[in-house]
């Protein structure tokens, strides 16, 4: 548990990603903390920790469904949401971030894992492992999703460099 | 803005508070796995109350004794099927789900596991649903099925007769058949969908 609590801005980072309102991304937190719990003992030590839970927390998020609801006030919720998300950052780097998180959620679930992996620095080769994927599959799938999300980023109209 | 400048501000990211882990470990979760796990378990209980109303019919209101046998035959002939499905959904419940392989090997076994779970569980009710359908409706109907199912039984077939036997059991059939797919469908046919979507994308090398 205490790996996990030193890790849990990456949980936190990819239930931000995958789900869009609070409720589905505490349900998400909650089942990827279940299913590290549960297969804990197939960590064998071989790999980083880190690594070991970017594989499972991000297998989870995939194969993860929302519960069907049905809220009356459900069509305003994204909106209002993103309202709050603006409100909680202050500074330029951070307003961007909130638009690239925004930007995120055009992606595929794919397409979304290969950024997230991206921006943590994974090497090419771990990305490749994670998804299961070669390499060169990896370097123009990334190269891709990069160019796809300047442009989604371009037609909220936002400058990208 | 570009993706690379915003590394730093992604690092610093995340105070997330994890408020109670055991809350976590014990929360029910709405992965697609857990919730065929859910089915497995409901149908379960389910059958169970079922076999205490069908066998609280049986034995305490009259049959006659032509009728008694052939629902105790029937009946049993019922809880072998079940068992057999019973032993493979538990295996089943235990050998699925795996989230620490690659991402395309846990999309795959998934997907695999889904659709074959799909169709053991179409297999099942179209086997059960029927036979379990005559008999509850003989046992809840009581001493009038009993006495009209013995008097059909002894007599000799006639067009008639046999057209009612027969078209009542095709009927039974494409209707377990039609509500079981259907349901099926509505329940599982979406996440599979999305999961052989994801499969034919990450398997399709030829992007690179």
């Amino acid at each position: 548990m205490q790996l996990i609590e030193e890790h849990k801005g990456m949980l936190f980072k990819i239930c931000r990603i995958y789900q869009d309102d609070d409720a589905d991304r505490d349900d998400l937190m909650q089942e990827m903390i279940l299913q590290l719990w549960l297969t804990f003992d197939s960590f064998q030590g071989k790999s980083k920790f880190s690594s070991w839970m970017y594989r499972v927390a991000l297998n989870t998020a995939i194969l993860f469904f929302k519960k069907q609801k049905r809220r009356p006030d459900s069509e305003q919720l994204p909106e209002q949401l993103d309202h709050l998300e603006a409100q909680e950052f202050d500074g330029e780097k951070d307003e961007q971030l909130a638009i690239f998180y925004k930007a995120l959620k055009q992606l595929n679930k794919v397409e979304k894992a290969l950024i997230f992996l991206y921006m943590e620095d994974q090497p090419y080769e771990d990305i490749a492992h994670n998804l299961g994927i070669s390499e060169v599959n990896v370097r123009v799938r990334l190269n891709r999703t990069k160019n796809k999300l300047k442009d989604i980023i371009k037609s909220m109209n936002y400058e990208y460099r | 803005m570009n993706i690379d400048d915003l590394k730093d501000a992604w690092k610093n990211d995340g105070k997330a508070t994890i408020n109670s882990w055991h809350d976590a470990i014990t929360g029910k979760t709405s992965s697609v796995i857990e919730k065929v796990r859910r089915s497995m378990r409901n149908e379960f209980i389910g059958t169970i109350i079922s076999y205490a109303i069908m066998l609280g019919y049986l034995f305490r209101y009259p049959q006659a004794p032509l009728f008694f046998n052939i629902g105790c035959i029937m009946l049993f002939s019922l809880t072998l099927l079940l068992c057999y499905y019973f032993v493979r959904f538990y295996l089943f419940y235990k050998a699925m789900g795996r989230y620490d392989t690659s991402l395309k090997q846990s999309i795959g076994t998934a997907a695999y596991e889904l659709e074959l779970n799909m169709e053991l569980y179409k297999s099942f009710n179209l086997c059960t649903t029927p036979l379990a359908v005559f008999v509850a409706t003989g046992i809840v109907w009581g001493k009038g099925a009993s006495d009209y199912i013995t008097r059909a039984l002894s007599s000799t077939f006639t067009i008639n007769s046999i057209s009612i036997v027969f078209g009542s059991i095709i009927i039974v059939f494409w209707a377990a058949y039609f509500f079981i797919n259907l349901h099926v469908r509505l329940t599982y046919g979406k996440p599979l969908k999305e999961l052989k979507t994801l499969m034919a994308d990450l398997g399709n090398e030829e992007l690179a």
